[in-house]
């Protein structure tokens, strides 16, 4: 029973996740990391991306909007902006948001932060849409 | 004395006030409740931010090989701009709430002799610094009652980039501390650059959260605190923009329920006066019967 550790995520509107698991698998800046039960204390930076949890041959997903991780004494805390389950994304309009993004990038009169906050919202519709279309 | 007609329909109109001024106290009293849920359920993501800064801050304090970490939020640069965030509302009916933040952020304009570059959140403070003649750089409209944390992250952002722009070299933050619902205090807050003291004083308390000697930063300690500093300046703004948005009701509330007893009272001097010119028609109506009936 040892081998589980605790899975706490935090947005600023809610604790979204906060149960025990078995690992957890996350895009971190410098690459994937899959983190078990008592890893040692590290702190890292998250990319946009899609974590896997793994719990009692469960397997479940969620979208991470970027953030930071802690991991300390067998917990590991992850701060996000949003974080979304798959019934949560709407592809529809992921894809709408995708095609605005790309076009405002396209755009030559887009001025530099414009383009910043398309490729943002790009990315993130990006990773909404392929957990969103690999559930179905 | 006026007329007894003219009496009567100021009643009535005194009446339908409260009834409006009631029914805003109530609204404002339920929306209360959700605003103050909101800014409970803040908390927790701006106590594990921080959390992470003092955890990074007392770890190079405690290093032994000197690294000192240098983090451009962190050094006090000379001041040439500062940047000053109010909190106001969109809307008036909420007592002396925005007078008082406005007067508290004008008295700081007048001393700062450096440049200003003014960002104003709702149209009441914008007003109030326009009447002044005072520039505003930026304003934001339509989110005082209800901050979402993206408006948060608009305003975090464009202070975080100036910022390290060096276009603004310091930035206040003025918004109102809710005590209770009676009492809320305009506070000026300074949000960059950061006071590492300020870290220190809360990791005496909580060492075992915030310290651990054996934690690995990845890429490095300077990254993530780099990275983690402009995402809590996101969620300051966002608990300062909760806890106004918390004043703002509050004092709506309170306005609107002296308001309602207020037209209570009124209600009841008028009635009095009205009944007074009642009899006093009465009255004369009898004398002039009476006296008519004698003339006969």
């Amino acid at each position: 029973m040892a081998n589980k550790t605790h899975l706490k995520i935090i947005t600023p509107y809610n604790i979204s996740f906060d149960d025990e698991i078995e690992k957890i698998l996350l895009t971190a800046t410098s690459g994937e990391i899959v983190i078990m039960a008592n890893h040692a204390p590290i702190t890292f930076i998250l990319e946009e991306c899609i974590v896997k949890i793994i719990n009692n041959e469960n397997k479940f997903y969620l979208t991470i909007m970027g953030g930071s991780v802690e991991v300390l004494n067998n917990n590991i805390t992850i701060i996000t902006d949003a974080a979304e389950n798959p019934d949560q994304i709407d592809v529809d309009r992921a894809r709408y948001s995708k095609s605005r993004a790309e076009r405002r990038i396209d755009n030559k009169n887009s001025s530099e932060i414009d383009i910043e906050r398309a490729q943002r919202s790009l990315r993130r519709a990006e990773i909404r849409i392929k957990l969103g279309v690999m559930k179905r | 004395m006026a007329s007894m007609r003219d009496i009567k329909s100021r009643i009535k109109s005194v009446g339908s006030t409260q009834q409006i001024t009631k029914a805003m106290n109530l609204v404002a009293t339920s929306k209360l409740q959700k605003s103050k849920m909101i800014l409970g359920e803040s908390r927790d993501f701006y106590n594990k931010t921080r959390d992470i800064i003092v955890g990074i801050l007392s770890d190079s304090e405690n290093a032994d090989n000197d690294e000192a970490i240098n983090s451009i939020f962190l050094e006090k640069r000379k001041v040439k701009t500062t940047a000053i965030i109010v909190l106001t509302s969109d809307r008036g009916l909420c007592g002396g709430y925005n007078a008082n933040i406005c007067k508290e952020t004008y008295k700081k304009i007048q001393e700062i002799e450096n440049d200003l570059f003014l960002i104003i959140v709702g149209s009441r403070g914008a007003e109030f610094f326009s009447d002044k003649g005072i520039e505003i750089k930026e304003t934001y409209k339509g989110i005082s009652e209800k901050p979402s944390f993206e408006d948060a992250f608009r305003i975090g952002n464009l202070i975080s980039k100036l910022y390290k722009e060096e276009k603004v070299d310091e930035v206040i933050l003025a918004y109102t501390e809710f005590e209770s619902v009676i009492s809320h205090i305009p506070n000026l807050k300074k949000v960059l650059p950061l006071d590492s003291s300020d870290f220190e004083e809360k990791n005496e308390k909580n060492t075992k959260t915030g310290y651990n000697p054996l934690m690995i930063y990845d890429p490095g300690k300077e990254e993530v605190l780099n990275y983690i500093i402009p995402r809590y300046i996101n969620t300051v703004i966002y608990s300062a923009l909760s806890e106004s948005a918390v004043c703002e009701i509050g004092a709506r509330m309170t306005s609107m329920d002296s308001a309602t007893k207020n037209a209570e009272e009124t209600i009841d001097k008028m009635t009095i006066i009205y009944n007074r010119a009642r009899q006093g028609a009465i009255t004369q109506e009898i004398t002039e019967i009476v006296a008519g009936a004698n003339a006969l």
